[in-house]
């Protein structure tokens, strides 16, 4: 298994950005896909001072895997649809005002899904539960949300683990958005373990608490070994805006596709994206484990 | 009010009906309270204002209290607050003096742990009614009487050992049947028993108990043998059995008093029983679920609950785990816990044959056969015997087919070994048996649990329901004037 090679996920995406260019009348020409049975697949966010950098193309960006420079296949910006998992913890800690604003939560990001994205609806308190199969039809999802309720310990690095795992897709671009209100207590998993697992997955973690809740240190390591961020709350009455904004934010990502040349087929690949010419933050997972 | 049995222990605890024969049936509920709060703190508080008569109507319930039952008496002083049970622990002594000395005029308390000596002032009003007290429960039957004892004349001297028994008895039932709702935040503060209670990794209750555990031990340091009035509590088998179960009601509960266990080991030093299941508080106290909100709470709230950091807390485990056994103790869960206990700590190598020792022993107990199986798994994925692993997995997960664990060990097994479509493909197949259906009706409670992985560390108190009703059973009766 190739974790990060696109073969039919390519294939698929080229389908998804060709017709959204013919759809879509008036948008300047992008770079066509090309499917490739090597091809590695990096999520990346390019920022300066703080601000989202849109209109690179792919002659903007250096990719080294194992120090070696890389030829881009790909370089595509907010046009291929998402694949969204919600990993919420709803350990009997989330009850009452936290589990509405949660749900508030959930829902704003399903509102912000656009047509051809898809989403799926994962709890874990001690269980992990499967609430909604991935999908394309929000009121499904929304009504599993609205059914899901609060019970047991935290079961959050066997969460993590089936999130990641479940969140990889061909499909499009995989973002899981987990939530998590406080410490481990129940899984069977380490926290190595669900570590290890997330670095091998072609998705992107953006983790959400609560401060003081005790799970940001784990949730960084997650959002660092995929190229995600952690938001901390004060209140999960905050959540709901924090939410919108990393769905906002991770449109503005952009896919990079390329065939790693010069380096060994197996292995843990290091990878280094920079923005040619400029001093922009780049954020990308630190690299992919080839087997 | 109907009186509640405060057992089958087991079945209450586990969350479970009574099991069948050949099938172990756990539950991931939490326990549930025994009595609601509304019901204890409607009751009448004692008249605290005239101790001996506060110290009479406590004896009463202690003589009245059916072991195991949480009758009218044991409600009563259930309701009673940490002043209360502190203003008895003065003068309860005084009787049991006066039952093995019945001219005593004088009388001094000293405090566990301490050289600390006070004497204890009475009018004497007060000491009449002491010695009426001495008399009324300075009774036994017949066959216990000590060669030149006079039932007519002066309390029966082993009447003070069963008196002592039952206090220990009756503060024990009670220490069960304590709620960790807001009445025992209500009550707490000054007693010097700390319990730690939580929930889903969060300290709920971080105060002292009601200080029943400590009331029951006090009681119990002033045992003497037959016909002796010397204190021997270590000669005393009926102590080393109350400690026993007490210690695994904590444990089922999780709900520690590190200080009990302490005193235990302290008169039991070599008692296997007692090692083992000292080996299995400190495997639990090892575990995130304590040292998470431990670590969160700081360095004095920790030594407050004597409660040392994970890495020390499991080599304390397996040192206790391992006198256990050169003392004698056998079994299939002694190899169990000694291998997770090796394994936590990075001796895999040395994990390994306690874990297949305990494969074997396990037999047809299939939730032991099933923490042996997982945990041989992941001893073997640690070494890299993948193969192995995974089929120690898949046994486990043909043992308890809803749990999720075996599902997920093998999903990152083979994640891990660079299968990422089989990886998939098991995570898929558990994902699909977690329909809304299922779990909301687990959620409610109306299905059995799914995975015993989750009540890992509860079992090792298991045995609560059988121990609790061997002690109950030996409990010496009332006899009363």
């Amino acid at each position: 298994m190739r974790p990060h090679v696109a073969t039919r996920g390519l294939a698929a995406i080229v389908l998804c950005a060709t017709m959204a260019l013919l759809t879509r009348p008036g948008v300047a020409q992008q770079p066509m896909f090309k499917a490739s049975v090597d091809a590695v697949r990096l999520d990346v966010l390019v920022t300066d001072r703080g601000r989202v950098v849109g209109g690179l193309t792919a002659a903007d960006f250096d990719v080294l895997d194992n120090r070696m420079a890389q030829q881009l296949d790909v370089v595509s910006f907010a046009e291929v649809p998402l694949v969204v998992t919600l990993a919420f913890d709803l350990s009997g800690s989330v009850a009452g005002e936290r589990l509405d604003h949660l749900r508030s939560a959930g829902r704003a990001v399903l509102d912000g899904l656009r047509a051809a994205d898809q989403a799926e609806l994962l709890t874990f308190g001690q269980r992990v539960v499967r609430r909604q199969a991935r999908t394309g039809n929000m009121a499904l999802l929304q009504e599993a949300l609205a059914d899901a309720r609060p019970s047991g310990n935290t079961s959050l690095y066997d969460g993590a683990f089936a999130a990641t795992l479940a969140g990889e897709s061909d499909d499009g671009r995989n973002l899981v958005l987990l939530f998590s209100d406080g410490v481990d207590t129940s899984s069977w998993l380490s926290a190595d373990q669900a570590l290890t697992a997330a670095r091998r997955a072609n998705v992107v973690v953006y983790g959400a608490t609560v401060r003081g809740a005790g799970s940001t240190a784990f949730l960084r390591d997650l959002a660092r070994h995929t190229g995600g961020d952690v938001v901390e709350v004060e209140s999960t009455r905050d959540l709901r805006g924090r939410f919108e904004a990393i769905l906002s934010e991770f449109r503005q990502r952009y896919l990079i596709s390329y065939t790693p040349r010069g380096v060994d087929r197996s292995g843990w690949h290091e990878v280094t994206v920079r923005v040619k010419g400029r001093s922009a933050t780049v954020r990308t997972r630190p690299g992919y484990q080839a087997d | 009010m109907r009186p509640l049995a405060f057992c089958v222990l087991g079945a209450l605890l586990l969350g479970a009906p009574a099991p069948r024969a050949g099938a172990q049936t756990i539950s991931a509920q939490p326990p549930r309270p025994l009595l609601p709060p509304t019901e204890l703190a409607e009751r009448q508080p004692p008249n605290r204002a005239d101790r001996i008569e506060l110290l009479a109507t406590w004896l009463s319930a202690v003589a009245e209290h059916r072991p195991g039952v949480l009758d009218p008496a044991a409600q009563r002083v259930l309701a009673w607050s940490v002043d209360d049970l502190l203003l008895l622990r003065e003068h309860y002594k005084s009787v049991i003096s006066l039952i093995r000395q019945p001219d005593l005029s004088l009388f001094f308390r000293s405090y566990t742990g301490s050289t600390r000596v006070r004497q204890v002032m009475y009018s004497l009003n007060e000491l009449n009614r002491l010695r009426m007290l001495s008399r009324a429960h300075g009774v036994v039957e017949a066959a216990d009487l000590c060669p030149g004892d006079d039932p007519l004349r002066r309390p029966a001297l082993n009447s003070a050992n069963h008196l002592l028994k039952r206090i220990a008895v009756f503060h024990l039932d009670l220490s069960v049947a304590e709620l960790r709702s807001a009445l025992q935040d209500q009550r707490r503060g000054s007693s010097s028993a700390v319990v730690f209670l939580f929930d889903d990794g969060r300290p709920q209750s971080v105060g002292g108990g009601t200080g029943h555990w400590e009331f029951g031990r006090e009681a119990l340091d002033q045992v003497a043998q037959p016909c002796s009035v010397r204190p021997e509590p270590a000669k005393d088998p009926w102590i080393r059995d109350w400690y026993a179960a007490s210690l695994t009601h904590q444990i089922a509960r999780e709900r520690f008093e590190v200080t009990h266990l302490v005193r235990a080991l302290e008169i039991f030093r070599d008692d296997p029983d007692l090692l083992f299941l000292g080996g299995v508080v400190h495997e639990a106290l090892a575990s995130p679920r304590f040292q998470v909100p431990l670590a969160s709470a700081g360095a004095a709230t920790r030594e407050r609950f004597r409660v040392a950091s994970g890495s020390a807390e499991l080599g304390d485990a397996e040192e206790w785990l391992r006198r256990a056994r050169r003392r004698g103790f056998e079994g299939a869960e002694i190899h169990l816990r000694l291998g997770n206990v090796l394994g936590l700590r990075g001796k895999h190598q040395a994990a390994l044959p306690e874990l297949e020792r305990a494969v074997t022993l396990a037999g047809e107990d299939r939730l032991l056969a099933y923490y042996a199986r997982m945990l041989h798994g992941r001893e073997l994925e640690a070494v890299g015997q993948r193969q192995a692993a995974r089929s120690a997995y898949e046994q486990a997960g043909r043992l308890f087919r809803r749990a999720q664990a075996p599902s997920l060990a093998l999903a990152q097994l083979l994640r891990a070994a660079g299968d990422g479509a089989a990886a998939v493909t098991t995570l898929q197949a558990l994902l699909a048996r977690t329909g809304e259906g299922e779990d909301a009706a687990a959620d409610a409670g109306a299905a059995p649990p799914d995975d015993p992985w989750w009540m890992y560390h509860v079992s090792g108190g298991r045995s609560a329901d059988r121990r609790f009703r061997q002690l109950w059973d030996s409990t010496p009766r009332a006899v009363r004037q």
